[in-house]
């Protein structure tokens, strides 16, 4: 059962994330053929080869259904395997997962994996109020019915970052709380940020101190734990095997795969402390053989610091409840003994929306491709990556080695 | 701004709503399997069943998570900030949303016990389940009821107040201090919420004006009660009649606290006519239930939530509703009755009261004057008044309505009007420092007067930008003023309350003054000039609550000086030793001599016979 390790990633292209104010516009339609083009030349694949596609609905501009076909017209593809994803910032990692699938089954050959975003121009006919309105409860939903609608925002309850500031005080309350280490987490991605020249942060080091100063949001967690969504978008194509030889660079095997869905709002799960990424991460390992001490790197979902620590202890890299420990008593820069998010995280390079979790595989892709520059890895043919979406709604594990 | 998003039931969740309305938690179980279930829903994720049966439940639970949100989470939930977002898990297992009140950040654990609290937001319609801890006392009910229990509410609360202060007794200097304190520390803590309700309440009100006009009003006004309350209060000695002067009598007047004192404030300042007239109240000793406008909603429930947070409402309680509940509100028998508002609901509220014989201070309004007289400096005087009609949008009872301007000067005082209004407010519409019109009824209203005195061909002048008088949507106006109406226009016959004015022409001050005799009393009378004569005649020949001279609306802000009205303005008032006095009972007290001389004077049965004779010749011119 599971991946045979026979499809790897073999190109990727990425935009660099900017401030929404300042990045520029265009259609759906006109990234995904932009970040397209980039991908297959980072690859040598020509476009022809395409005959996959995974891309998100829920972003998508032009249009809420017929997406794959609309995006296989535009791209002038034709397609063996279409497919929507909707797991938030676990879509990436369920991206490629679904395109190796697709290959392994024999479906296809090649897979346009894209997470277009940017934002697209404003309509003549569009009122900005009207959206700006459609826009305030962001992932909440206020359609008649909807539970979130009903019983979650007349109390307040809205958006991310109470929900992962109630995980991280039911955590405190369980295990016991050291700011200084989730300060830390902060504190080593933005040294790994500071060797990337295309992180939103690059040259702006910080310490622990101007973590534990900077502003309260949500109780326990301080504006600097708390990720800086931008605009931006990420490609990559997973090809069989056998092209992936003929391409430019190294291929990155994708040999484990596992996801896990419970609730979207934790307050309905059981025990919000168990996360989704252990039964996911599980799943992963045991498909790829390996085991988390194995990994050369771990490139984990970073919406939050609090998220970082759960995924460390749930996916297996320590034990349940040391997480603390395990931050205060390892290096997690690209210098140190636990390399993790090597090109700054989300909080040190900056979340272009779901394309923040694409950042991720593109960045193990990059180590195991040796690709990496100042913050290059010594040992880089092992790779773990996380995807998070939701509240902890979704998560997302993928393996991936170099072939 | 919009309002705080409600629930909206469905066929599914109602009967969960409908028990908290009832002030009851009912949750579904699964009848196959046991399994409790929340939110609603119509089969049991535990096993499928659809059979399944609502159940009451006592609402007790544990918290198993929580957060302070520092930034609010959505602009809406501004007046609950910090929000104490949480996660509380019913004894019978399900996890709800919620937050948590009259828990203070330290007093919350992880694991700690909660009991429900049901918060009627929307009375009637809403009511939302919170939670607070097991041994914790709240009072969102006395602070919101629903309309059909509006009565019942206030006579409740009423009697437990009259029931706390008569337990009470003298009521100390220390403590009225203290309760004043309570209410200055809220306004300061809360300011932002306030001031934030009140913008979106008028749909724009900037938030100088509020702080200068309702938090800095009312808190001049419980500082000031603060100051000089314990002064007020002391006992004053006072002259026995003779002889039993000369035999050892004494006599005093004491000023007793009545009890229990209503205050309905009103919409043109939420706040100043709430919280001024309480800190009289207060000062006095009473207690008081307030009773914001429904006008002006949002800074009703604020007032409603901040109260019902920090002040004990034996103490200090807040009822709000529309006009239903205000007539159930003054029904009440309450020891003295306070109004801020109009003439016609302040003969109500007077009709109401009168049937617990109750007395009552009204601050009312009318069409308050404005006297030019020739000697005055027409370029300041100007820029005064249209400063007056700036502030506010002209939405205050003191606001000048009629302007009287000599003949000759009419043309130079139109332009120096003009130019400073303008100068004051150069745009109207996306202009941040002007005060809309509260509300579409408010400003067809003004228009409807503006529309009618054109209509009976009355000069209308616009100062700085026009806006369509039906766009209602932006209720922000700009000054406009109709010239020599007639008698006939409404323009004339009601108090003009917004951002338009009349001038009147005149050749003799006389004429000026007589006209402003045809109307009933107005709360506030203006005279601009340095002709002394002129002055003691206006003063001498007209009656109104108040009086500035050389400028508008200065002596309502006078502290050390009553505010009130005359006639058709109101009665009563407050600020100053005469607010204190206002809700005191002076109560004369008399303690006679041990020595007791009647018998001895013969002025006691049997009469002796000179008596009579005696007294006649008393009876002296």
């Amino acid at each position: 059962m599971g991946l045979k390790g026979a499809a790897a990633i073999v190109g990727c292209a990425q935009y660099k994330p900017e401030k929404y104010a300042t990045a520029p516009q265009a259609f759906t339609l006109d990234q995904i053929a932009d970040l397209a083009r980039l991908a297959l030349e980072d690859a040598g694949l020509a476009a022809r080869s395409l005959d996959g596609l995974v891309v998100p609905g829920c972003y998508f501009n032009e249009a809420r259904q017929f997406v794959p076909a609309m995006v296989g017209e535009h791209l002038g593809l034709r397609l063996n395997f279409g497919e929507v994803i909707d797991l938030g910032g676990a879509s990436s990692v369920g991206m490629a997962f679904r395109a190796a699938a697709a290959i392994e089954l024999g479906l296809c050959e090649a897979v346009l994996c894209v997470m277009p975003m940017r934002v697209a121009p404003m309509g003549p006919n569009v009122d900005p109020a009207a959206m700006a309105a459609a826009m305030r409860y962001g992932g909440h939903s206020t359609v008649f019915g909807a539970p979130e609608a009903e019983f979650d925002l007349p109390y307040g309850h809205m958006a991310q970052n109470t929900g992962y500031a109630m995980i991280a005080q039911r955590y405190a309350a369980k295990y016991g709380y050291d700011p200084r280490a989730m300060a830390k987490i902060v504190v080593d991605q933005r040294t790994n940020a500071c060797a990337n020249p295309d992180a939103v942060f690059y040259g702006k080091p910080l310490t622990i101190e101007d973590v534990l100063a900077s502003r309260m949001v949500a109780d326990p967690l301080r504006v600097l734990e708390i990720v800086m969504p931008l605009a931006g978008g990420a490609a990559f194509i997973v090809a069989r095997q056998e092209l992936a030889r003929g391409c430019r660079h190294r291929p990155a095997l994708i040999r484990g795969f596992g996801e896990h869905i419970h609730s979207k709002s934790p307050t309905y799960a059981e025990d919000m402390l168990q996360t989704p990424i252990g039964p996911a991460s599980r799943k992963a390992f045991e498909m790829s053989g390996f085991r988390p001490a194995d990994m050369h790197m771990a490139q984990i979902y970073d919406c939050y610091t609090i998220t970082v620590l759960l995924t460390l202890e749930d996916a297996g890299f320590c034990e349940k409840g040391r997480g603390m420990q395990f931050v205060l008593g390892h290096d997690l820069t690209y210098k140190g003994d636990f390399p993790m998010n090597t090109h700054g995280g989300q909080l040190g390079f900056g979340q272009a929306g779901a394309a923040g979790g694409t950042s991720q595989i593109i960045e193990a892709v990059h180590q195991i491709q040796g690709r990496c520059g100042a913050r290059q890895l010594k040992k880089h043919d092992l790779a773990y990556v996380s995807g998070t979406g939701g509240v902890m709604s979704e998560q997302t594990a993928l393996i991936l080695q170099g072939a | 701004m919009t309002s705080k998003p409600l629930p909206h039931p469905t066929d599914v969740s109602k009967p969960f709503w409908e028990a908290l309305a009832a002030h009851r938690v009912d949750i579904q179980q699964c009848r196959a399997c046991s399994h409790w279930i929340f939110f609603p829903r119509l089969h049991c994720p535990a096993c499928f069943s659809k059979d399944l049966a609502w159940k009451t439940i006592p609402g007790t639970g544990t918290l198993v998570t929580y957060t302070v949100a520092r930034i609010p989470t959505l602009p809406e939930f501004s007046d609950e900030s910090p929000q104490k977002l949480a996660v509380v898990a019913f004894d019978e297992g399900p996890h709800i949303n919620t937050t948590l009140v009259g828990l203070e950040e330290h007093e919350i654990r992880v694991g700690m016990r909660l009991k429900p609290v049901f918060d009627d937001v929307a009375p009637g319609k809403t009511t939302l389940l919170r939670f607070t801890g097991l041994e914790k006392t709240v009072h969102p009910v006395a602070a919101r009821s629903a309309p059909k229990d509006a009565a019942t509410t206030t006579a409740a609360l009423l009697a437990r107040q009259k029931a706390a202060f008569i337990a009470e007794g003298p009521v100390s200097r220390d403590t009225r201090i203290a309760r004043i304190q309570r209410v200055i520390d809220l306004l300061v803590k809360h300011n932002r919420a306030l001031t934030d309700a009140m913008d979106a309440d008028f749909g724009g009100r900037s938030r100088a004006f509020s702080l200068m006009n309702d938090i800095g009003g009312s808190l001049a006004s419980l500082k000031h009660a603060r100051e000089k309350l314990g002064e007020w209060m002391q006992p004053e000695k006072r002259q026995p009649f003779p002889p039993y002067d000369q035999l050892g009598a004494e006599a005093w007047v004491q000023y007793q606290p009545k009890g229990s004192v209503g205050i309905l404030g009103t919409w043109n300042a939420p706040l100043f006519t709430l919280f001024a007239p309480l800190a009289y109240v207060l000062a006095a000793g009473n207690r008081a239930i307030l009773k914001p406008s429904e006008v002006t909603p949002r800074t009703a429930e604020v007032v409603a939530r901040i109260v019902g947070e920090s002040i004990d409402p034996l103490e200090v309680g807040v009822i709000t509703g529309g006009p239903d509940v205000a007539q159930a509100f003054t029904a009440q028998p309450f020891d003295h009755l306070v109004f801020t508002g109009s003439t016609s609901v302040a003969r109500s509220v007077m009709r109401n009261a009168a049937g617990n014989l109750v007395p009552v201070t009204l601050e009312l309004g009318g069409k308050s004057p404005t006297l030019i007289g020739r000697s005055a400096d027409l370029k300041l005087t100007a820029w005064r008044i249209a400063l007056a009609k700036a502030t506010n949008a002209g939405q205050l009872c003191v606001n000048p309505d009629v302007t009287y301007v000599p003949r000759e000067k009419l043309d130079e005082f139109m332009g120096a009007l003009k130019a400073s209004y303008e100068e004051m407010f150069p745009s109207i519409r996306e202009n941040r420092d002007v005060t809309a019109v509260v509300n579409p009824k408010h400003l067809a209203r003004v228009e409807g007067y503006l529309a009618d005195a054109a209509a009976k061909g009355v000069r209308i002048e616009t100062i700085s930008e026009a806006v369509r008088s039906d766009d209602t949507a932006n209720r922000r106006r700009g000054l406009r003023v109709a010239l020599n109406p007639g008698k006939d226009a409404e323009i004339m016959k009601q108090e003009i309350f917004g951002p338009a004015m009349v001038v009147k022409t005149y050749d003799r001050i006389e004429d000026a003054v007589a006209d402003v005799n045809t109307r009933p009393h107005p709360l506030a009378l203006y005279y601009f000039g340095e002709d002394a004569q002129e002055q003691d005649y206006v003063l001498g020949h007209t009656l109104s609550g108040g009086v500035t001279l050389n400028d508008t609306m200065m002596h309502p802000g006078m502290l050390d000086a009553p505010f009130g009205g005359v006639g058709e303005s109101g009665m009563g008032h407050y600020h100053g030793r005469e607010g204190f006095v206002e809700f005191s009972h002076v109560r004369t007290v008399f303690r006679a001599p041990a020595t007791e001389p009647r018998r001895e004077w013969g002025t006691v049965p049997p009469y002796p016979q000179w008596l009579e004779g005696f007294l006649e010749s008393k009876l002296t011119p």
